[in-house]
This record gives structure tokens, sequence and C-alpha cells, in this order.
């Protein structure tokens, strides 16, 4: 059992499928926007229970869960394998680096797997003034700015807005983030003084940025080894 | 018009210079000193690095490709060079050539992910362009040299197309609230990544190696362009403009 697990045959099985699969998937979402169309406003798991009907169109997605799955007990067992068997002192750097790069991304699967399974998505449209309750939220937006970027094509806004009444200021893709919900100014207008502001919950980017930071200290590991040997890119 | 004419011009130079021997490589290099005083004019026109659309990201990437030549030039004959690598300059150059040309900036992409994103993408696919040119040379003369070239420039360009994963992620979180998207353009980026990885491990298993798994590190060019140039006409789908 365990040589299935360690053998590369495996690796390249699971991996060519999973392209096969992903390809698959380009194919049905563009030509069944109706049935996909919610896909990316709620955790992935909770939307595949409420469209379960639909089963024939989603069935490349629980392959693909399954497939990933999978990928990360290969990719944990290997890396187990290589750093009992092959650490040495001397190569240390060579033999960790790609287990580093392994271990980050089945820290990526995680992070994915935990954002399919739980968190939330709300948007919530709000004029200025207003005072919203929301997931347990007080919410009002106090002020409201507009203003335009040298180059930019179109105009920003900025949205004072009170959570639980301490006031911070949003802005595109410069959101708040309080007792773990993210807070986004989504869209607004500038005649009506209003705003969509988005409510996210995703537990699971903690794991995305630890598994990033590790995949960055592996591949610089990798680039330290390769670039140090007396190899053939060396000029 | 006039960007156009120049375009033309320096793709011309690259398509002459593969004639071979002195007169290709001086073709070759003054098409390369057009293609950067372009690049430059566009940085200097637009205020910031001309990374943000189409057009100036696949003329980046093609400039980075055809700088490859200095490093090449030490390792491989110079008519192998000039007969394969002005081919991959001329193709992501002439795709260029007719993208819409934008001189202004989405305030969505104004931001120091998005530019680490687009930067990482241009030198990770260049570097995966570049092991194609590897890939070939290797299919013509069958030299252990090139096979490892082009696995060691696939290693680094997978592993630098990885780091563009991260900030375009990052970058998509600051902006929507959401890492990933269920689109036919996230699931092709997803298909690049996943057969560079399984390009880089096929050289380990011996029935592969050599010949098989230089042929599959070869295929991953056309995946790159479909990724990127094919996706929005063909399949459809948001978020393709870059």
């Amino acid at each position: 059992m365990l040589k299935f697990f360690l053998s590369i045959k495996t690796y390249l099985w699971v991996t060519g499928l999973s392209v096969g699969v992903f390809l698959a998937g380009s194919l049905y979402i563009p030509s069944n926007l109706a049935v996909f169309s919610g896909i990316n406003d709620s955790p992935l798991m909770k939307w595949l229970s409420l469209n379960n009907e639909y089963f024939i169109k989603l069935y490349w997605i629980y392959l693909l869960i399954g497939l990933m799955l999978l990928l990360s007990i290969i990719t944990l067992i290997c890396s187990l394998d290589a750093i009992i068997k092959r650490t040495t002192w001397k190569g240390l750097i060579k033999v960790l680096s790609p287990q580093v790069l392994h271990i980050a991304i089945i820290l990526v699967l995680l992070g994915h797997g935990i954002s399919a399974l739980s968190g939330y998505k709300q948007d919530l449209p709000m004029k200025m003034n207003d005072t919203i309750e929301m997931k347990g939220f007080d919410l009002k937006i106090n002020n409201m700015e507009f203003f335009k970027n040298p180059g930019e094509n179109s105009t920003r806004w900025r949205v004072y807005l009170e959570i639980n009444n301490d006031l911070r200021v949003i802005e595109l893709g410069k959101p708040a983030f309080y007792k773990g919900v993210g807070f986004y100014a989504k869209s607004a207008q500038q005649k009506k003084m209003k705003a969509i502001i988005g409510l996210i919950y995703d537990p699971g980017v903690f794991w995305e940025i630890i598994g990033a930071v590790v995949f960055v200290i592996g591949a610089f590991g990798v680039f330290y080894v390769r670039l140090g040997e007396k190899s053939l890119l060396k000029v | 018009m006039i960007n156009l004419f120049v375009i033309l011009t320096f793709i011309a130079l690259y398509g002459l210079s593969m004639i071979g021997e002195k007169k290709g490589v001086v073709f070759f290099l003054i098409g390369l000193l057009i293609h950067t005083g372009y690049v430059l004019y566009r940085y200097l026109h637009l205020g910031w690095l001309p990374v943000t659309e189409r057009h100036d990201i696949l003329l980046a990437m093609a400039l980075a490709v055809a700088f490859s030549f200095f490093y090449l030039y030490k390792k491989v004959p110079l008519n192998m060079i000039l007969n394969t690598l002005p081919l991959f300059v001329v193709i992501l150059s002439f795709f260029a050539a007719f993208q819409v040309r934008m001189d202004s900036i989405d305030p969505i992409m104004n931001s120091k992910w998005f530019f680490a994103h687009i930067i990482f993408l241009i030198l990770g696919y260049s570097l995966l362009t570049i092991s194609s040119v590897a890939g070939i040379l290797y299919l013509r003369d069958r030299s252990l040299l090139y096979e490892m070239i082009q696995y060691r420039l696939a290693l680094f360009g997978w592993l630098l197309f990885s780091f563009s994963l991260i900030g375009g992620s990052l970058w998509f979180f600051l902006v929507y609230g959401s890492y990933w998207l269920w689109t036919a353009k996230e699931l092709w980026i997803t298909i690049v990544w996943f057969y560079y990885s399984f390009y880089l491990h096929s050289r380990m298993l011996r029935s592969l190696s050599g010949t098989p798994s230089v042929v599959i590190g070869l295929a991953g060019f056309p995946i790159i362009i479909f990724s990127y140039l094919g996706v929005m006409p063909i399949l459809g789908s948001p978020w393709s403009q870059f």
C-alpha cells in the first residue's frame, strides 16, 4: 500500500487526471452559466448541497475534491519518506527545500478545503447614515468620498464605516478586518450616496497565507541549491 | 498606427534574423534594440510599469525571451539559437501587436500586489517559453545539455509562476474577498500549474526520461498561449483581460 503512495507513477496519474478534470470543468462552466452562476458566492460545499439536482453537470467537482485529497495524501507520505530516509546534515537544504514546497502545497489545499466547508459571503446595500445589523455587527456609513487618481480610468470611493461604533475607513483593495470578518467597499454610487458593503468570513485564508509563506521559503531554498550547484545554468 | 508600424518592424527584424550567422545576429540585435526602446517608451508615456494590459504584457514577455539570447549565446551554437529563439519572440510579439492598447489604468489594478502578480507572471511565462526553446534544441541535436537547460528553466519558471499566483490571489482577496474563483480562466491557470508540475516530475520516471519528457515540456508552450489568449475568445470567461 505504502509503495502505491510513494510511486512517482501514482503522482503522475493523479496530476494527469487532475489536468483532465480541470479541463472538463473549464468547458462545463461557460456552457452552463445558469447552473454555475452562484458558485463563487458561497462556500463550495454549501453551494454543492444546494445544487445537488445538477449532479450530472457537477460530477467533475466531486472528482476534483477526491483527486485533491489523494494528492495531499501522496504528497504528505512522499515528503515524510524523503525527510526520514534522505535527510543528512550535509545536503540539508537540498533535501528539505522540495519537501517544504510539498508541505506548502498541502497547506494551500487545506486552506481551500476549509474555505469550501465554512465561512460566508454577504453583500449589503447601504445608504449613508442608515444603521443596519448584519451577522451580529451594527453597521453605519458615516461618510463617503469620491476621487480620481492620475492615469486611472474611473472614480474611486472611500467609505467611513462604523462597525459596532468602531470607525474604519475602507476603499477599493483596502478592506477592514474586524473580529476575523473582512468588510469590503465593493461599489458605491456618488449621486445616491449608496454603497455595497461586502462581509466576508473565510477561515481558509489563514492557511492559504501560511502555505504561501512556506512556499516562498521552499522556493528560495530550491533557487539557492540549484543556482549554487556547478550546474549547466551557471554562467 | 505608428506604434503598430514600430512593432511590425521589430517583428520583421526578428523574423529576418532566422537566416542565421552574422547577418542574422545584426537583424536580431537591431530588433531587440527597437523592441526595448518601444517598451521604454510605453513606460515613460504611461508613467507606470507597462504591465497592466495584454499588449504590454505580451511585449514584455517577448522582450524577456529575446534577452535570453545573451544567456543562450554562451551555451548553444549561434545558428541553432537564431533558428529557434526568434520564432517564439515573433509569436508573442505578433499576438501583442493586435491587442487593444490602453493608456489608462483600471483602479482595481493599481495595486502593488497586482504589479507583483503580473511581473512574476511575465518572468515565469518567459522562462517557461525559453525552456521550450531548449526543448526544440534537444529534439534537433539530442544533446543532454539542452534537456538539462529545459528542465532547470522550467523549474525556475514554474516557481516564479507560483509566486505570481500567490500575488494574484492576495490582490484579488483584498479587492473582492476571494482568492479563488470557479471560472474557465482560473481553471486554465491551474491547468498550466499542474501541467508543469507533471512535467517536472515526469523526468523522474525512467520510461519518460529523455525525449518523452522533453516533448511533454514542449507541449506546455501552447497550453500557456491558450490559457493566456484563448480562454476568453473561445471559452468566454470573466477576468481574462490581463
